[in-house]
């Protein structure tokens, strides 16, 4: 009951957003989010993390198809619900005192959204995940679309039509996998399906594309900089903050546990494009110049590790990667704020324009680098802890693949560091003096950030705590 | 004069399926190859109308009254088709000035 | 009671950076620069208590774990310091050096405007030290390590104005990043081996049966991340740039404390390196290597820091050839000397900047002795601790060192001597360049030049003393001592190896090492005092090896080229080739597949009705055709 409430609260709430105005509807979603998070905070503490499903809807829609209204909130799940709640919160507390045109639809498609990615992190039935997985996708493209940068259209539509492609792959290789194999569903636990060889081998690649480009997967990628970049703030931090990560979500909750055979025997190949990417995107990330860009560069690298984790089978790594995929989605909507802070202001997205921001803006400066050095992965800082054990999973696996992504270390370095100097340090900039005070609500959000990403960094259990217990049961039931 | 009918009956059913094939071809081949409108409507009737020949010639053939049956409902839907494609002709002729069907190509794609 | 203490330490100097750094603009600069330093003074304190209260249990360490701190279903890792007698000494070198380093501060950055900011920075990175030298696991240790890089990556681009300094400290934090991918990889390599982090729980496991590749294993890949930190060959190129940073800084990160983790970290973890010969063989080679090389490029600088800096690479080197060597006790005693004279010299010589209104280069200088004489006596108390005159610190330390070395061969002793040799002859051009003779640059800097004020100059004579002095912790056994410094560090990092030189053979070497010193003491006053030699800056009129120096035998150019260059056309070129024209071109193509296919389909649609119904009759005679004979 309560996850219905969940998902169909932003839903319904949200579009009452189409009758508002303005600054109205800013304050309307703020407090739609507000009861959401709290909402969510009810769930989680009547959580039992040793329990599996827990508050359960489960009802028949098409028997004789197997289909059914099936939701279920685990640790995993609940790791995600906390995820995307906190990230519409964050982007509303940020459109707080925005007022673009068509203000209130942008945010009741942000509400939408909510809704949309609610549901998938919850359902338990596939055709039900697949429909909120594609429901998903329509509130980004009119994020992204509707407001942005100069080519969005087309940048947009790429995008668009790359995902819906890989999403038909992943309807043909589940309906395959209900009709073929046997009708399942999570809530009956661990699905064991006996699909065979060449089965197993059409439904794992089928589900495995539509994920590789969600998340995206070399080479599978190259809608995501353009797209990043010519979204709208609003449409990247939903993209990045938490869609991307329904595409990992869905490799540990669907793909691995469908066709565990497949995966195993794949699995090699999949972590040396994963890691290619990693790398390929970081040596990318250190000549570009439009802060947005390196921002997309910088998350693909991220969450390039974290596919390459999920596919090693150790279960420090996958609880690592789990973890990780929380602190990467705060980081990078709070790394997309700032950048959107300093492209409006200073009027120029391009870094070596800027300069000299920090002897301005003393505070954003700060908030700006603590940000930074959780990307990078300073120890105390959350994303550290999520690097060492994905580090660690990769070394379990093979050595030479943690080696390798290693190197990303390096490069996330040099690159992030040059973001970070080329804006901040050096002489202030013609286009950068005219930077003034950033507003009270970007400073919360900022600040927010920032103090989880150290709050978790010191006490990672808070969090790990919630999911570490699914995740090793679901490692022990693929292995076994 | 019964004798005509028992000599008709008599009549081997391959000629009325050779009759009505050929009957058949002339109408398809004047639909295909005509340019007048008018033309092509009178070619599909008499298409229908081959059609028609045939049921009969097999009721009669088979002693089954399906057939005849079939027949009442084809030369229904050929009054009603008739009537609907000469409506459309005479608004095509108003509107063109012609009844030639290569006049007709505003849906190229 | 000692957890508290711990704790306390380590959270004095992070009181002491957050109170600094929110209200450094709020307070008037003498008080955040007192408060800084008593903060440091704090934890000094209270590391000297534990002194006397040393565990005397089995494994002669107290470990309190906080709390847990990474709990996977696989380990456990938890948030635990250590104190035994080898955390004790660092802690006790970082405090008091660092509280001297910053009462000197006060006086030396009063001018600047981002005052408040140094002094946050500042006590940032003694706590991240801190959490080095007294992590309890690797892990903990890996905080600190990587915070003391963050805090020089701070301090060195302080003057952030300058982008060179930026590209100065960006250029340290990457190199030490590279370093801690190794030490990364050694962690996971204990993590799974061992099941555990925690220095007493893997080092005890480890004795000569333990596989001997994976202990060779973990031993390198330890001292790589040693390498990046205290600036070894390949690493050891930050450390020249990070002179951007103002000179206390290079006082306390690059001299003193930050670049003796890698020697700290081989010590602690000493059992690895006892067992792999081939592991000590490379430290030794290293070690000795980048002594010399660091040496001869300081031979031919003229910037009064980069002399220091090149300096503390060939101290640090020597210390290395100690660690190889295995005798740890005697590394860790160079560390403490080290630190006294290294940050005596640099915090003069940046007395001698700061009265020279900024100017950092010796040929410009000269006859200083007369203007700022109290500074010449401490620089010249530094310089003889360095050179391994008795009864300065250096000597000892140094000496013990070299035993150490003939000890492994003499080919070794060799070179170390030659090493110490070079640095007593550079140590002395510096300054005879710096304080003799007249006075080498313009009328209006010699108006100004002036002694530094008392706040700088009584740091600078506690150290003093202690250069003087501090050689006494340790005085070998042939010439009457009881090794006290050894001895108390002995339970963590072993006894020293046994050696097999006679008691005359080492007071020969002693003589030897004492005595060539002196020699080239005199071969410097005599090229720069006597014949008043001054070198050129003109690139062009030395010869070639020279030449080869003064640019630093062109390894920054060399790097630049074989790694930076192409990483920065492989940036370029996955992004405008391969992300354009391949990866895009096959998503692209699918585009145009789609496109094409409609384009060639529309074709049907001529529009011509004719045409529409002949594909009709036709389509239908397939159809018939097929139903009738090949579908039966």
């Amino acid at each position: 009951m309560i996850t219905l409430l969940l998902i169909l609260l932003p839903a319904v709430l949200g579009s009452v957003n189409f009758l508002l105005k303005g600054k109205m509807s800013n304050i309307w979603t703020l407090l739609v989010a507000i009861l959401e998070l709290s909402v969510t905070g009810f769930v989680l503490l009547n959580f039992n993390p040793a329990e599996g499903y827990q508050f359960v809807w489960d009802y028949w829609w098409i028997p004789t198809l197997g289909w059914a209204w099936s939701f279920g909130i685990d640790g995993l799940g609940m790791v995600m619900l906390l995820l995307t709640n906190i990230v519409v919160f964050l982007i509303a507390l940020f459109n707080f005192d925005k007022n673009d045109e068509r203000q209130h639809a942008k945010n009741a498609l942000v509400l939408i959204m909510q809704a949309a990615l609610n549901g998938v992190f919850t359902a338990a039935d596939p055709i039900l995940f697949y429909i909120f997985w594609e429901l998903a996708l329509i509130p980004v493209y009119f994020l992204s679309a509707m407001w942005g940068g100069q080519n969005r259209i087309k940048a947009t539509l790429k995008f668009f039509i790359y995902t819906v492609a890989g999403s038909l792959f992943m309807l043909l290789a589940l309906l395959i996998a209900i009709n073929k194999g046997y009708y399942f569903n999570l809530l009956d636990g661990f699905p064991e399906l006996m699909l065979g060889r060449t089965g197993e081998f059409w439904v794992f690649w089928g589900i495995f594309i539509a994920f590789a480009i969600k998340i995206p997967i070399f080479p599978l990628h190259s809608w995501q900089p353009d797209t990043y970049t010519e979204s709208s703030t609003t449409g990247t931090m939903l993209l990045s903050g938490v869609m991307l990560k329904m595409g990992l979500f869905g490799l540990i909750r669907w793909l691995l546990p469908v066709a565990p055979h497949a995966a195993l025997f794949y699995s090699k190949t999949i972590i040396i494009a994963a890691i290619v990417g990693v790398l390929y995107a970081s040596i990318i990330a250190i000549k570009q110049n439009h802060i947005k860009k390196i921002l997309a560069f910088s998350s693909m690298a991220h969450v390039g590790m974290i596919a390459a984790v999920f596919f090693t089978g150790s279960i420090s790594g996958w609880q690592g990667g789990v973890f990780q995929m929380f602190t990467h989605g705060i980081n990078v909507v709070a790394l997309f704020l700032v950048a959107d802070i300093l492209m409006r202001q200073t009027g120029v997205a391009d870094i070596r324009r800027m300069g000299g921001i920090a002897s301005l803006q003393p505070t954003l400066a700060i908030l700006f680098f603590i940000l930074i050095l959780s990307s990078v992965g300073l120890p105390l800082t959350d994303s550290f802890v999520g690097e060492f054990l994905m580090l660690g999973g990769l070394y379990s696996w093979k050595m030479w693949a943690m080696i390798l992504a290693g190197t990303s270390v390096i490069f996330s370095a040099v690159y992030l560091f040059r973001l970070y100097q080329k804006t901040m340090f050096g002489t202030t900039s013609e286009y950068a003096v005219q930077v003034k005070q950033v507003s009270w609500n970007e400073y919360m959000v900022l600040g927010i950030c920032c103090g989880l990403s150290l709050f978790l960094g010191i006490f990672p259990n808070a969090l790990m705590q919630i999911s570490n217990p699914v995740i090793a049961d679901i490692v022990n039931q693929i292995q076994g | 004069m019964f004798d005509f009918l028992e000599k008709s009956s008599n009549i081997p059913i391959e000629y009325y399926m050779w009759l009505s094939g050929i009957l058949f071809s002339i109408g398809v081949m004047g639909v295909l190859m005509r340019r007048n409108v008018i033309i092509m409507l009178m070619s599909i009737e008499l298409m229908l109308n081959a059609v028609n020949l045939l049921f009969i010639a097999f009721a009669t053939f088979l002693n089954d009254p399906k057939g005849q049956v079939f027949v009442f409902f084809i030369m229904l839907v050929a009054a009603a088709e008739v009537t609907v494609g000469l409506a459309i002709l005479t608004l095509i002729y108003r509107n063109t000035k012609s009844v030639d069907i290569d006049f007709l190509k505003k849906l190229k794609g | 009671m000692a957890g508290t203490t711990a704790l306390g330490i380590v959270s004095l100097p992070l009181a002491g950076f957050l109170f600094s750094g929110l209200l450094r603009n709020k307070l008037p600069k003498n008080i955040i620069g007192a408060v800084s330093s008593l903060s440091i003074l704090g934890s000094f304190i209270l590391a000297g208590t534990l002194l006397f209260n040393m565990p005397q249990n089995e494994s002669k360490s107290f470990i309190i774990n906080y709390f847990d701190w990474i709990v996977t279903d696989n380990f456990r890792i938890s948030f635990s310091l250590q104190i035994d007698p080898l955390s004790e000494l660092m802690v006790l070198i970082i405090t008091g050096i660092g509280f001297l380093i910053h009462v000197y501060s006060i006086g030396y950055m009063h001018e600047d405007e981002g005052f408040g900011k140094f002094f946050s920075y500042l006590n940032l990175f003694v706590f991240f030290m801190l959490l080095l030298v007294m992590g309890g696991n690797l892990l903990v240790t890996f905080i600190g390590w990587e915070g003391v890089g963050l805090c020089s990556f701070l301090l060195i681009g302080f003057w952030y104005k300058n982008p060179a300094y930026n590209a100065a400290a960006r250029k340290a934090f990457v190199m030490n990043r590279i370093g801690d991918l190794g030490l990364l990889t050694g962690m996971f390599l204990i993590l799974y081996t061992f099941g555990t982090l925690n220095y007493n729980d893997f080092l005890g496991k480890i004795d000569a049966d333990t596989n001997a590749i994976l202990v060779t294993a973990i031993a390198i890949c330890l001292f790589i991340g040693a390498v990046g930190k205290s600036a070894q060959l390949p690493l050891y190129t930050w450390l020249p740039d990070a002179m951007a940073g103002p000179t206390p800084v290079s006082a306390l990160i690059h001299a003193a404390t930050m670049v003796t983790a890698g020697v700290y970290l081989c010590s602690r973890c000493h059992v690895l390196f006892d067992n792999s010969v081939f592991a000590q063989n490379l430290v030794t080679y290293i070690g000795i290597a980048t002594s010399l090389l660091a040496g001869i490029i300081g031979l031919k600088q003229s910037d009064i820091k980069k002399v220091l800096a090149y300096s503390t690479v060939s101290q640090l080197g020597l210390m290395f050839v100690a660690v190889g060597t295995g005798a740890y006790g005697v590394a860790m005693f160079h560390i403490t000397t080290h630190a006294f004279f290294k940050a005596l010299l640099f915090l003069t010589s940046g007395s001698v900047i700061h009265g020279m209104q900024g100017e950092q280069n010796m040929l410009k200088m000269g006859g200083l002795r007369k203007l700022m004489p109290v500074t010449w006596l401490f620089m010249l108390i530094g310089s003889l601790a360095i050179a391994g005159i008795p009864p300065f610190a250096g000597f000892f330390s140094k000496d013990q060192i070299l035993a150490a070395a003939f000890a492994k061969s003499p080919v070794l002793f060799g070179l170390a001597f030659v090493a110490s040799m070079i640095t007593t002859f550079y140590m002395f051009r510096l300054m005879f360049l710096t304080f003799a003779n007249n006075f080498r640059g313009d009328e209006h800097t010699k108006e100004h030049v002036h002694e530094s004020p008392m706040v700088m100059l009584l740091p600078l004579g506690v150290l003093a003393v202690l250069s003087i002095i501090g050689g006494f912790l340790s005085v070998p056994e042939i010439l009457g001592g009881q090794n006290k410094f050894i001895a108390f560090i002995s339970p963590v990092v072993g006894v020293l190896p046994h050696h097999e030189i006679s008691h005359s053979i080492e007071m020969m070497m002693m003589a030897a090492a004492v005595g060539g010193a002196l020699l080239f003491i005199g071969l410097a006053f005599y090229v720069y005092r006597v014949t008043k030699m001054v070198p050129t800056d003109n690139v062009n009129e030395l010869n070639p090896i020279s030449k080869l120096a003064y640019n630093k035998f062109y390894i920054d150019e060399l790097y630049d080229a074989i790694i930076v260059k192409p990483i920065k056309v492989a940036s370029y070129a996955f992004y405008e080739f391969v992300e354009k024209y391949v990866i895009d071109f096959v998503v692209n193509t699918v585009g145009k597949l789609a496109l094409f296919v409609g384009a060639a389909i529309r074709l049907l649609q001529t529009g011509n009705v004719s045409f529409y119904l002949f594909a009709m009759v036709i389509s239908i005679m397939v159809f018939l055709v097929l139903q009738g004979f090949v579908f039966n």
